[in-house]
């Protein structure tokens, strides 16, 4: 099905004819509009609209964070509709990362602390060992081991958005997502975030959905969808990887 | 599954640390103030329970034959228990094992006078030997140790063994309006009695303590008796202390020319037996075997019985359920104002949580461990700050005066355990149950909703 090298043929999202819409009084606005899309274990994934045009939308579906109306969005083979809600927290928490715009992180808890809660909550961390051992390595991936016990306001953006990133590795996901994780950075630091995000999708074959404004990324990027009006245009990117 | 977040819930605490302080110092002091109020009810209560069940020779139950609470004092003969009848009941009352002790009852109204000068009296007939029990027993000791219901002289129990006439204890009213204020004992037992000399227009110092008593004989005839004063009680009240006096049962008896008693005071071992012993009691009086002659069995606080105990406590209850009833709501609001603020406000931190896989009954019970780290920790200092105050206040000896008693009280406070633990689980509850109707009504929100705008 793919002809990506290092890209798993069984996809783990897939979204057929999702539509999502909201009401704001008379008005029905269309965020989706019949989104077909399949993400594979590997890859590395911009998703590029203007403002409004429906990526922070597409994200929370696929995230299960929001509810498509109609269509069938798949997460690691099983149909999302049919999941409880449990077993949806279950799947955010073991299957999926997320990072956001303004990061979202505990003021009072420090680096470590903030890393460590999805492992809280995962029922796959049976020993508190593990859950160290795995908190150590996302601080390390992410290379904030100097400042380990340092709150987020003794952090600067870029540092703040790593602990951010390195929370959503903890989990070991097979996706994360990212909605604009760098529209509250400057351009330097988030060539930076972009930058390890690329490298730990190389190393560690993470899987990135990163959804953007910023076209100056586009080149650095595997692979590109454009949004636009809440419809998905076919995928674009370096020549010899386009097509699905 | 972890299902506890305690050391997270105790760090969250420190998210918005001035208005955690604020809440937790409403719990505190509500808490401290309900423990205060409860402290003064609980001794109030107390002190006018066992004031009125022992002091009062009022006993846990008054047995009375039927409507003698109100009507002996008209028509006593009708109204009253022959000796025969006395036989049965005391026979029942001796035999039965809840019993304590129990006291006839009698009383009397007519004349006491100094020679020159007579007023009303109202005469109570007691067992100088019951009241020789009452004076010591524990609960008096522990709830009543300040009343000296005997201001002078010595008990009747022991004037009986020394006097050849018949003795009596008035009160200081009754003693200064006869100008008999100094007892039997403070006089040379020998001396002879005096004439008084009415017309003297000079005041004469106190010759005797010599009373007579003048009244209307069961019998129908008039009854008149000499005695002795030899001591001086208190009622507790300014009311009763103008007519009050006690003699022994015996020689009230005798003054009315009768032997038949208005009733019983019973005392019960254990007072959570009373509603059981007034059951089972009044069957076996009435049984088949004994003669069908109704009785009342009537609780010591029935309002018809203890007037003061009854009036006092419900003005009591009120006022001290109301200040708590409105710290309880001060707390409550504040309480509320905190969880619904720190819930709103925590909104996207909660879509935070969802979205990294917290179930919703996680999120709950992390917030719920908040408010019980928050409420625990206050209610502890309200407890030890309530302690302290009760501490102070009575070591500070305020002495007050209640209305209607005669003489200061000194104001003591006794903490009340049980309702201490009652209101700290209450409160305890309220902060639980507050955070949880906020928490649960933003987890019904989607998730993308929680995260808002800044999420997306
Ligand atoms: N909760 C909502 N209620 C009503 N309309 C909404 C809601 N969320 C999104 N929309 C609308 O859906 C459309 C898509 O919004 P969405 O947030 O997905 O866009 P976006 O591409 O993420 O934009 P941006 O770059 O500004 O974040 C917009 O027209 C928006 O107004
Ligand atoms: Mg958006």
């Amino acid at each position: 099905m793919s002809n990506r090298p290092g890209v798993s043929a069984v996809p783990i999202i897939e979204l057929k004819n999702v539509v999502k819409s909201y009401r704001l009084g008379e008005v029905v606005i269309t965020a989706v509009k019949k989104a077909n899309l399949q993400l594979h274990l590997g890859e590395f994934t911009a998703l590029i609209g203007a403002s409004g045009s429906g990526k922070s939308t597409l994200l929370n579906i696929i995230g299960c964070i929001d509810q498509a109306d109609s269509g069938i969005v798949t997460i690691g083979g099983s149909d999302v509709k049919q999941l409880s809600d449990n077993e949806k927290s279950d799947l955010r928490n073991q299957k999926i990362g997320f990072i956001f715009q303004n990061f979202n992180l505990i003021p009072v808890l420090d680096v470590y602390e903030n890393v460590e809660l999805p492992l809280l909550v995962n029922g796959t961390v049976e020993s508190a060992r593990e859950r160290n051992d795995r908190v150590l390595e996302a601080i390390n991936d992410v290379e904030l081991s100097s400042v380990i016990h340092h709150r987020p306001d003794q952090l600067s953006g870029g540092q703040r958005q790593r602990v951010a990133i390195a929370r959503a590795l903890a989990g070991r996901p097979s996706l994360v997502l990212a909605d604009e994780p760098t529209a509250n950075l400057d351009s330097e630091t988030s060539s930076k975030i972009i930058d390890l995000m690329i490298a730990l999708n190389e190393k560690k074959k993470v899987t990135f959905l990163f959804s953007t404004h910023d076209e100056r990324l586009m080149s650095r990027v595997k692979r590109i969808i454009h949004i636009k009006d809440g419809l998905l245009d076919s995928d674009s990117g370096p020549a010899h990887e386009s097509g699905t | 599954m972890p299902n506890s977040f305690w050391g997270l819930a105790r760090k969250n605490l420190r998210r918005n640390l001035k208005r955690n302080l604020t809440t937790g110092s409403a719990i505190a002091f509500g808490f401290a103030g309900i423990i205060l109020l409860g402290a003064y009810s609980n001794r109030v209560d107390n002190y006018i329970r066992v004031y009125t069940i022992y002091a009062a020779h009022t006993g846990h139950v008054a047995l009375f034959a039927k409507n003698g609470l109100d009507k002996f004092g008209f028509e006593p003969k009708k109204h009253s228990f022959s000796k025969q009848r006395q036989l049965e009941i005391e026979g029942l009352l001796k035999n039965d094992s809840r019993v304590e002790m129990f006291e006839p009852r009698f009383s009397g109204v007519g004349l006491i006078s100094n020679g020159c000068k007579s007023i009303p009296f109202s005469a109570v007939g007691i067992d100088p030997q019951i009241e020789e029990k009452l004076m010591i027993h524990p609960e008096v000791k522990r709830w009543t140790p300040q009343i000296e219901s005997i201001k002078k002289g010595v008990k009747l129990v022991d004037a009986v063994k020394i006097s050849s006439v018949a003795v009596v204890s008035i009160t200081q009213k009754v003693a200064s309006a006869l100008g008999k204020e100094k007892v039997k004992t403070e006089f040379d037992t020998g001396a002879a009695v005096k004439v008084v000399d009415c017309e003297s227009s000079v005041a004469l110092p106190q010759s005797d303590a010599s009373v007579q008593f003048l009244g209307n004989s069961w019998q129908g005839g008039m009854a008149a008796l000499d005695a002795d004063v030899v001591s001086i009680f208190s009622t507790g009240f300014d009311e009763t202390d103008f007519s009050a006096i006690r003699m022994p049962l015996s020689v009230l008896q005798s003054f009315y020319d009768t032997e038949r008693v208005a009733g019983y005071s019973v005392w019960l071992k254990e007072a959570s037996q009373l509603k059981s012993f007034i059951q089972t009691f009044s069957a076996a009086l009435n049984g088949p075997s004994l003669a069908p002659e109704p009785i009342d069995l009537i609780p010591w606080y029935d309002e018809s019985l203890s007037p003061y105990y009854a009036g006092t406590i419900q003005f009591l209850n009120a006022m001290v359920g109301f200040v708590s009833s409105v710290l309880a709501l001060v707390v409550l609001f504040s309480v509320l104002n905190s969880t619904t603020l720190t819930v709103l406000e925590r909104t996207s931190e909660i879509g935070m949580y969802r979205s990294i896989g917290f179930r919703k009954r996680q999120i709950q019970t992390l917030f719920i461990q908040e408010s019980i780290w928050l409420s625990g920790f206050s209610l502890g200092i309200g407890l030890i700050s309530g302690f302290v105050f009760v501490e102070m206040i009575n070591r500070m000896k305020i002495v007050y005066h209640p209305p209607g008693a005669s003489g200061g009280l000194q104001l003591v406070l006794v903490a009340n355990v049980s309702a201490i633990f009652v209101w700290a689980v209450v409160l305890l509850l309220l902060t639980i149950w507050s955070t949880r109707f906020s928490v649960v009504n933003k987890l019904k929100w989607q998730i993308s909703d929680l995260l808002g705008g800044s999420g997306r």
